[in-house]
């Protein structure tokens, strides 16, 4: 089954996907199933600065609001949201 | 209750909920954190003082996850009422970023949890924090003593 997977990128993240990819989200396709590494292999590719970024350890990943791992499986239609180290207070 | 929101708060109008809400509590320990100058900028960042600060958020998961660190810290300490508002969006240097405020029997519980929340909400609330300076800008992310902060209350959950 393929399908569509909805990415959300935050922080500088979002900064490096509208330099690139024109837009803080972006719809990909997705053969079922698929994994959070995976997607940012297959999105930032061709942009050698941002896949380093996003490859990095301490990226944060969540799928429906809930926090995953890299490893993670994803669903067509999940939203996976691409995260770096989070900051409050 | 938990507030994100992005508009400014009253400390004064707070403490008054807190207080009339819980009276048999006999100790009210409130924490304010304000946008200062600088954050964790190198020494030549340090130059340019911060113009703003810019907090994003993650509307669908940052509320239910101060809400976790909410319950989490009312399972742990023997507190009768806690507050946390925080904002995000664009903040002036000294405007008011985040609010606990803890209503308990005791003085020392209601400080201690207040603590707690904090560390918490340093390292693990949904916010992506960026300071503006005049000619360039910088993400802010958790601080090492943050991280040793909150691996502290992790060791005494143990």
């Amino acid at each position: 089954m393929t399908g569509k997977l909805k990415v959300i990128f935050f922080g500088k993240f979002a900064e490096l996907a509208e330099t690139h990819l024109h837009s803080k989200s972006v719809l990909v396709p997705c053969e079922s199933p698929c994994t959070p590494n995976e997607v940012i292999q297959k999105i930032a590719e061709p942009f050698p600065d941002m896949l380093n970024q996003l490859q990095q350890k301490n990226t944060l990943f969540a799928i429906n609001h809930d926090m995953a791992k890299g490893s993670s499986q994803l669903q067509a239609g999940d939203e996976l949201a691409i995260m770096p180290p989070i900051s409050g207070g | 209750m938990i507030s994100v929101q992005e508009q400014d708060f009253s400390v004064a109008d707070e403490y008054q909920t807190l207080k009339q809400n819980n009276h048999n509590c006999g100790a009210i320990a409130m924490f304010t954190g304000l946008v200062r100058d600088y954050y964790s900028a190198t020494e030549k960042q340090q130059a340019e003082l911060v113009t703003y600060l810019q907090l994003e958020h993650y509307p669908q998961m940052t509320e239910k996850n101060i809400q976790l660190i909410a319950e989490e810290a009312k399972s742990r300490f023997d507190i009768n009422d806690l507050r946390i508002i925080h904002r995000y969006g664009k903040m002036a240097i000294n405007e008011q970023i985040v609010f606990v405020g803890v209503a308990a029997k005791h003085r020392k519980m209601a400080f201690t949890c207040c603590d707690y929340v904090m560390d918490y909400l340093k390292s693990k609330a949904i916010f992506w924090k960026k300071e503006i300076r005049q000619s360039q800008s910088s993400w802010i992310e958790p601080t090492d003593a943050d991280k040793a902060a909150l691996e502290t209350w992790e060791q005494l959950k143990k």
